[in-house]
C-alpha cells in the first residue's frame, strides 16, 4: 500500500524527519546535504570508494549502528531507519573524544575526508572489537585520505580505544512504508508473502543492497518504475546450519556473512575482509553479489568450489539450482524477471579437505580482484583424491576449472601442480583490462599455483604479503 | 616562538563537519547548477551540438555554449589557445563542449548527458609520447639544459649506458572535486568562490571571459578540500564557466564536478618518457649525461613549460654532473592537458637521475650508495649546478649521516641479505629490498616575478587581530603558520588572531599557493604588515609611558615599559583613541633570485631543502604484489615554524609519492577515453599501504642559511621525492628475486603486473 510522502520518516541524529519535497529518486547523501542541510557528510566520489559520505545507519533502540556509504544508498531504502551523521557525533562546543583525538594527533589536513573517518572510527569504537592496528585498518579500509598518509588517523583512533563514548540510537524506528520518490515507487515487503503480491506488477526491478545497481540506475527518471526492496524481507535474512550445509538467506549482508564464517569457514576470513569496505559489506548482500554476475565475483569462486546450491524463489514456488549453472554470460544469469535467489546452501568444508581462497588486486583493501582462485582439495598419501578449482577474472563469468580438476585427480600432488602450472594457458582465457594484462593474469595464476605447491607439498603456510610481519 | 605547538586552525571544524567548503555554502533560492557536456571523441571537428532532448524534460534547463562568451574563450595561464569550452575542434576525449544549467545538481548532470555532440573525423588522435615525438607534435619549442661538452666527455668516458624508461602520470584525487560558485552583483560585479590555489588567476580568467576589469571581480576561497597543484591553473576553467553562466543568467551559478568529470576533464601529473646515454668512469663518476625527456603536455600547454623547466633543473638532484645536454620536449597529445602536481616536474627529473645512477651501479656491479658517493656535490667534485646556481652549503653529508643512524641502515642491509638468502634457499616467495635516497629541492618559483606576496592585517580597538594574505589553505596548515608569525610579532596568544578567507579584494595580485612557497612568501608579507603596525604601537607606547622606544617590550600579550605595562588590547584601544592607524598592508619579494629562461641559467632558487629516506620493500615473486614495510625520513625544514604541521606534510607527501610510483595507474582506451575515472578503478594508497614502521625526523639545528621567516624552510613538495626510495627498494628486491633481471627497466607505477614482468624478463 502506498502512503503519501509525508507519512514517511527517517530519523536523523535521533530526530524524526519527514520525507517531503523530494522530486527524484535521490541518494541518502543528497537528501542529507540538500534537504536536511547537514553539510558535514561529503561527496567525494559517489561510487562508494572514498568514504567521505559515510554515515551510521541503525534500526532503532538497542540496535547496532553500522557505517554505510550514503552516496550508494537511495533515500527510498532507508525509510523508517535511523541515520547518524557526523553532526550527531559531536560539535564544536561538545566534541566526541575521537574528534578531540583527531585534533591532537593532527589527523586532519584539508579536512574533507575527516567526517567520514570519524564515522568509521566511531563504528569501530562502538563495536566490541579490540582496537589495534589491524582492526583500525579494517575499519577505515573504505575511507581515503589524500593528505595525511593515514598514520595520525590511526594514532588518533588508538588513543581513544579506552576512552569511548558510545553513540547510541535513542528511539524506536517505525516500520517501512511504500514511498514514491519522483517517478520511482519503493515497495518494502517484509516477508515473502508480501513479495508475491508485488511481483505481478509490470514494471519493477528488485533491489538488494544496491551497492552495484545504484551505480547503474539513474537518479532522474523520465518514466515511472517500481523498485522492490528485498533487504527487509525476514525470510531472506535467515541463517541456519542444516547438517553439513550453511544455509544463508540472500539478503544477509556481506558483513554478517563475514561474522558467521569466522567460526565456520575461517579460510574465508581474509578474502571477505578484503571484500569492499565495512560500508559496502554492511549494505551489500550475498544474494546481490551473486546476481550482479560480475566476472570477478569475489564470493562466487569460493561458493563455486564448494559446490553451492541456490534456492530460487518466484510466485510459482522455489527451485534449486547449482551455482555453477547460474551464470550464462558477462553479467548475465538464469533468473527471470520475477525470480530472486532466496537462499544459498553452502556445503561446509570437510575436515579432510584443504580450502584456499586467494585474491590478487592492485591494492590490498577495497579493490576489485584482478584474479582470484579458490582451491578445495583432498589429498591422500600425496595423491590428489579430489579437487575443485574455481576462479574469477579469467573469463567472462566466474567459473570452475573442471578440465583442470579432471587432469589433476588421481595424480601425484607435486607433479600434478607442476603440470598445471605449465598447462595453465589451455584452461584460462583472461582479457587485458585496467586491472591487469592477460599476460599478467596468466603469470599470476601460475604464481598462485606455485603458492599452492608450497602450501601443500612443503606444508609451508605461505602468507600474503600483507600478513607478513617482521616480528 | 611562543606559539610553536599549534594545531591546524580548522581542525575542530574538520572533525565535526562544521568547516564550510564551497559546496557547503547555503544555496540561494535562485541558485542554478551547471553540468558539463563532455566530448565523446579525442579529436574531431564539431558539426553540431544537438540538445533537442532537453526540451522534453519535465524540469528547467538551459544550455550555455562558447558562443555565449562575451569576452575571450581563453584562460591559458602562459600561452593563448586554451578555451574553456571547445568551439570548433575537439582535442581530447572528455573536453567540455557546453554547460547545462538546471535547478539541481542531479538534474544538470542528467540533462548534460542527453546532449549529443556530432563530430566530423579529422584524423586519428595522438595518444602516446613516442607517437607525438615521431610526428613532431609539440606544444612549444624544446627546452634545453646544457653544460660543458657532452660529446667530448662522452668520448672520454670509459663506459657508456643507454636506455629508456617511462614514468607514469598521476591524478591529484583531492577529496573535494573542482567547484566554483559565482554571485552576480550590480554594475557588472561578480563574486567568485572557487576551490582554487590561485584566486588571482581565477580573477584574471573570469575577467577575460566576461570582458570585465579585475576591479569588479572578487575571487575568494576559505579552504580547499585538497589541491596538490591540481587547482593551480585548472580551477580557473571551472570558475570561469560558473562566472559565464552567472553572466548569462544573472543568477548565482554553481558548478561542481562529479568525480568522473573531474578526473576526465582536469589535468594531472605529466607522464614522462626518458631516453638517456650516460658516460662514466670505472668508479661510477658521471662525466656526461645525454638526455631526451618527453613529457605529455596533453592538448594545450597550460603549465607544461615550467614543469619541464623544473624537471630539467632537478635532474642533478644531489650530484655534480660534469657535462650534460638534456632536451625537454613537451608533447602535444589528444589527452587532457596535464598540469601542476606537487613537485611540479621535480619528481620526474629526480626519478630520472636516480634511475640513471641505478643503471650505472648495475653496470659496474657496485652498490648504489657507492656510485652516489662519488658523484655528490662537494668542494672536490664541484658545487655548480648545470643551470649555473652554486650549491653553497650542501647538507647532503648531514642528512646521509643522520639517515644511516636513524634507519639503522647498514645493519638492516645485512638482515635483508640474510632474509633473501633464506627465502631463496627454502624456495619461498618473498624478497626484500632496501634503498636509501637523498633529495635536494629548489625553493622559489622559477619565474622570479611570481615570488612576491601581500598581506593585510587589521587590529580592532578591542585588541583582536584580523589576518588576511594571498595564500590559500588547502590543508597544508599555511593559515595557522602565518597566524603564528603574526602572533609572534605581537607576542600575543594565537587565538587572538582571526584567520580569514583568501580574497583578491583584500590582497591583490597574489601568486599561486604553489611551489612550496606559501609560508615563505605569505609569512614574510604578514610579518611586514604586522611589524608596521607594531612600530606605530611602539611609538605610541613610548609617548604614553615616557620611555625610549627601545624600552618598549611586547611580551605574553602585554606591552611593558620599565615597571609599567598595558595589555595588548588596552594599548590598541589607546592607539585608536589617539588616532593611530591599526591597519597595514605588508609586502615581500624573494631576494637574490634571477633566471634566464632562454638559456636556462641563473639563480632561480632562493635556497635548497635537503632530505633523505630509507625504504624497505617486500615483494611476492609469484604474484608481483608488493608493499612497503618501513620508511625512515630525515627532512630539512630549517627552523620549523610548526613541527607537527611539517611532519604531517612529510608523511602525507611521502604516501602520495608512493601512490604515484606503485598503485596509481591511469588507463586510456584506444580511442583516448580515460577509463580510470573514480577510486573504484584508480587506486590511491589506503591506510594499509602506509609503512607499518614509519619514522620522520626533522633535521635538527638546521636554521636556513638564507633570511627566511624565522629561518624556516619550505616543506610542501620535497617529501614526495623521497618516495622514490621505495621504487629503488623494489628494484633491489626484484634483483634479489632474479639476479638476471634488469630492474633498471622497471617503469612506474610499479604495479604487480609491472613487477612480475621485470622479474620474469
Amino acid at each position: 500500500m502506498l502512503y503519501s510522502e509525508d507519512l514517511n520518516v527517517v530519523y536523523v541524529n535521533n530526530e524524526k524527519r519527514l520525507l517531503s519535497n523530494i522530486d527524484h529518486d535521490i541518494t541518502l547523501l543528497d537528501w542529507l546535504r540538500t534537504n536536511q542541510k547537514l553539510k558535514g557528510t561529503k561527496e567525494g566520489c559517489a561510487e562508494g570508494d572514498c568514504g567521505a559520505c559515510s554515515v551510521l545507519v541503525h534500526d532503532g533502540l538497542n540496535s547496532e549502528v553500522k557505517p554505510i556509504n550514503s552516496c550508494l544508498v537511495r533515500l527510498g531504502q532507508v525509510v523508517g531507519k535511523g541515520i547518524i551523521t557526523v553532526e550527531g557525533v559531536g560539535n564544536e562546543k561538545k566534541p566526541h573524544p575521537l574528534q578531540t583525538a583527531f585534533i591532537k594527533e593532527n589527523a586532519s589536513q584539508c579536512g574533507y575526508c575527516t567526517p567520514g573517518f570519524i564515522i568509521s572510527g566511531i563504528s569501530l569504537l562502538n563495536s566490541k572489537k579490540d582496537v589495534n592496528d589491524n582492526s583500525i585498518n579494517d575499519a577505515i579500509s573504505g575511507n581515503l585520505c589524500r593528505c595525511t598518509g593515514y598514520s595520525p588517523i590511526v594514532k588518533a583512533l588508538k588513543s581513544v580505544a579506552n576512552n569511548n563514548k558510545e553513540i547510541k540510537p535513542k528511539h524506536f524506528v517505525e516500520q517501512n512504508n511504500d514511498i514514491q520518490l519522483g517517478m520511482v515507487t519503493y515497495c518494502n515487503p517484509i516477508n515473502l508473502g508480501e513479495l508475491k503480491q508485488l511481483t505481478n506488477k509490470k514494471n519493477f526491478r528488485f533491489l538488494a543492497g544496491g551497492t552495484d545497481l545504484n551505480l547503474q540506475r539513474p537518479i532522474i527518471n523520465e518514466v515511472k518504475n517500481t523498485i522492490i526492496n528485498l533487504s527487509n524481507i525476514k525470510e531472506l535474512k535467515e541463517i541456519e546450519i542444516q547438517g553439513n550445509n550453511l544455509l544463508l538467506g540472500s539478503a544477509v549482508s556481506i558483513e554478517d556473512f563475514l561474522e558467521i564464517i569466522k567460526d565456520k569457514i575461517p579460510e574465508l576470513i581474509e578474502l571477505l575482509q578484503r571484500f569492499g569496505s565495512p560500508q559496502i559489506r554492511n549494505q551489500g548482500t550475498i544474494g546481490g553479489n551473486l546476481c550482479t554476475s560480475s566476472p570477478i565475483g569475489d564470493i562466487a569462486p569460493v561458493l563455486l568450489a564448494l559446490n553451492s546450491k541456490l534456492n530460487i524463489f518466484s510466485r510459482e514456488g522455489t527451485k534449486k539450482v547449482y551455482l555453477r549453472d547460474f551464470y550464462t554470460g558477462y553479467r548475465k544469469n538464469i533468473l527471470n524477471k520475477d525470480e530472486i535467489i532466496s537462499s544459498i546452501e553452502i556445503p561446509l568444508p570437510k575436515k579432510d579437505y584443504n580450502l584456499f581462497c586467494w585474491k590478487l588486486s592492485k591494492r590490498y583493501d577495497q579493490d576489485i580482484s584482478t584474479i582470484s582462485l579458490t582451491v578445495y582439495i583432498k589429498i591422500k598419501d600425496q595423491i590428489i583424491d579430489d579437487i575443485h578449482l574455481a576462479a574469477g577474472g579469467i573469463a567472462e563469468i566466474p567459473k570452475t576449472l573442471e578440465g583442470l580438476c579432471k587432469d589433476m585427480i588421481g595424480q601425484e600432488l607435486d607433479k600434478s601442480i607442476s603440470l598445471a602450472i605449465n598447462d595453465i594457458k589451455s584452461h584460462i582465457k583472461p582479457i587485458s583490462d585496467i586491472r591487469g594484462t592477460a599476460d599478467y593474469r596468466i603469470e599470476a595464476f601460475r604464481g598462485l599455483f606455485k603458492r599452492l605447491q608450497k602450501c601443500l607439498v612443503d606444508d609451508v603456510n605461505t602468507l600474503s604479503i600483507m600478513e607478513y610481519n617482521d616480528e | 616562538m611562543m606559539n610553536k605547538v599549534a594545531f591546524h586552525d580548522s581542525s575542530i571544524r574538520h572533525t565535526t563537519g562544521q568547516a564550510i567548503y564551497i559546496d557547503d555554502i547555503p544555496d540561494q533560492e535562485n541558485l542554478l547548477h551547471g553540468g558539463l557536456v563532455l566530448s565523446k571523441c579525442a579529436f574531431g571537428k564539431i558539426k553540431k551540438i544537438n540538445y533537442s532532448k532537453l526540451s522534453n524534460l519535465p524540469f528547467y534547463t538551459k544550455i550555455i555554449m562558447a558562443k555565449d562568451i562575451p569576452g575571450e574563450n581563453e584562460i591559458g595561464p602562459i600561452k593563448n589557445g586554451e578555451p574553456i569550452l571547445a568551439e570548433d575542434i575537439i582535442t581530447y576525449y572528455g573536453q567540455p563542449v557546453a554547460i547545462i544549467l538546471a535547478n539541481t545538481h542531479q538534474e544538470a548532470i542528467y540533462a548534460a548527458n542527453l546532449v549529443e555532440v556530432e563530430i566530423e573525423f579529422i584524423d586519428d588522435p595522438i595518444l602516446t609520447l613516442d607517437e607525438a615525438y615521431s610526428k613532431k607534435s609539440f606544444l612549444d619549442d624544446p627546452i634545453i639544459l646544457e653544460k660543458g661538452s657532452v660529446e667530448n666527455e662522452m668520448d672520454r668516458s670509459k663506459f657508456k649506458v643507454s636506455d629508456s624508461f617511462e614514468i607514469g602520470g598521476q591524478d591529484h584525487f583531492y577529496l573535494e572535486t573542482h567547484v566554483a560558485l559565482t554571485f552576480p552583483g550590480e554594475n557588472n560585479e561578480y563574486t567568485v568562490w572557487s576551490s582554487t590555489q590561485h584566486p588571482t588567476e581565477v580573477q584574471h580568467g573570469v575577467g577575460k571571459v566576461l570582458k570585465v576589469p579585475s576591479a569588479k571581480i572578487d575571487s575568494k576561497v576559505r579552504r580547499l578540500g585538497g589541491g596538490f597543484g591540481g587547482k593551480e591553473s585548472q580551477a580557473t576553467i571551472f570558475a570561469a564557466m560558473s562566472a559565464l553562466c552567472a553572466f548569462v543568467t544573472q543568477q548565482p551559478v554553481k558548478i561542481r564536478l562529479n568525480r568522473h568529470d573531474d578526473m576526465t576533464a582536469s589535468g594531472k601529473r605529466h607522464n614522462f618518457k626518458i631516453y638517456f646515454t650516460v658516460g662514466f668512469s670505472s668508479k661510477g663518476k658521471i662525466n656526461a649525461l645525454d638526455l631526451k625527456l618527453l613529457s605529455n603536455g596533453g592538448n594545450v600547454l597550460d603549465l607544461s613549460g615550467p614543469v619541464m623547466t623544473r624537471a630539467l633543473t632537478h635532474l642533478d638532484n644531489c650530484y655534480f654532473i660534469k657535462s650534460i645536454k638534456a632536451i625537454g620536449y613537451i608533447c602535444k597529445t589528444n589527452t587532457v592537458s596535464n598540469t601542476a602536481f606537487r613537485g611540479f616536474g621535480g619528481p620526474q627529473g629526480m626519478l630520472a637521475i636516480e634511475n640513471i645512477i641505478y643503471s650505472v651501479a648495475q653496470f659496474l656491479k657496485k652498490p648504489l650508495d657507492e656510485i652516489r658517493h662519488v658523484n655528490y656535490y662537494s668542494k672536490s667534485n664541484g658545487l655548480t649546478t648545470p643551470y649555473g646556481q652554486v650549491v653553497t652549503k650542501p647538507r647532503i653529508d648531514r642528512v646521509i649521516k643522520e639517515i644511516y643512524e636513524f634507519s639503522d641502515y647498514h645493519k638492516r642491509l645485512q638482515t635483508i641479505k640474510k632474509f633473501n638468502l633464506d627465502q631463496t634457499r627454502n624456495k619461498l616467495p618473498f624478497r626484500k629490498g632496501l634503498a636509501l635516497m637523498p633529495a635536494k629541492f629548489g625553493i622559489s618559483f622559477n619565474k622570479p616575478s611570481f615570488n612576491q606576496a601581500g598581506a593585510l592585517v587589521h587590529i580592532y580597538s578591542d585588541g583582536s587581530v584580523r589576518l588576511n594574505h594571498g595564500g590559500t589553505e588547502m590543508g597544508q596548515g599555511l593559515f595557522v603558520k602565518v597566524a603564528q608569525v603574526v602572533a609572534e610579532c605581537f607576542k600575543i596568544p594565537l587565538d587572538q588572531i582571526h584567520i580569514t578567507s583568501t580574497n583578491t579584494a583584500e590582497v591583490p595580485n597574489t601568486s599561486a599557493t604553489a611551489a612550496s612557497s606559501g609560508s615563505d612568501l605569505n609569512g614574510m608579507a604578514a610579518w611586514d604588515a604586522a611589524s608596521k603596525i607594531k612600530n606605530r604601537m611602539i611609538n605610541h607606547a613610548s609617548q604614553l609611558f615616557q620611555k625610549h622606544k627601545s624600552e618598549i617590550i611586547f611580551e605574553n600579550g602585554r606591552i611593558l615599559a620599565g615597571n609599567k605595562s598595558l595589555s595588548f588590547s588596552e594599548l590598541t584601544f589607546s592607539c585608536w583613541e589617539n588616532r593611530i592607524s591599526l591597519s597595514s598592508t605588508g609586502f615581500y619579494k624573494t631576494p637574490k633570485i634571477h633566471w634566464d629562461q632562454g638559456k636556462l641559467k641563473g639563480h632561480p632558487y632562493f635556497y635548497f631543502t635537503w632530505g633523505a629516506a630509507v625504504s624497505e620493500a617486500l615483494i611476492d615473486i609469484n604474484t608481483g604484489e608488493s608493499r612497503i614495510l618501513q620508511a625512515d625520513i630525515i627532512q630539512d625544514c630549517g627552523n620549523s615554524l610548526n613541527e607537527n604541521i611539517d611532519i604531517g606534510q612529510i608523511e602525507g607527501g611521502f604516501i602520495q609519492g608512493l601512490g604515484w610510483l606503485t598503485c596509481e595507474e591511469l588507463h586510456f582506451s584506444q580511442d583516448g577515453k580515460l577509463l580510470t575515472t573514480g577510486p573504484s578503478t584508480y587506486k590511491l594508497p589506503g591506510s594499509r599501504d602506509a609503512p607499518p614502521k614509519f619514522k620522520v625526523k626533522l633535521l635538527e639545528n638546521a636554521d636556513n642559511d638564507e633570511k627566511t621567516i624565522f629561518r624556516s624552510k619550505a616543506v610542501g613538495e620535497p617529501p614526495i621525492l623521497l618516495a622514490i626510495s621505495h621504487l629503488l627498494a623494489l628494484k633491489d628486491a626484484i634483483k634479489a628475486a632474479n639476479p638476471l633481471s634488469r630492474p633498471e627497466l622497471l617503469n612506474s607505477p610499479a604495479t604487480p603486473s609491472e613487477i612480475l614482468k621485470v622479474i620474469r624478463a
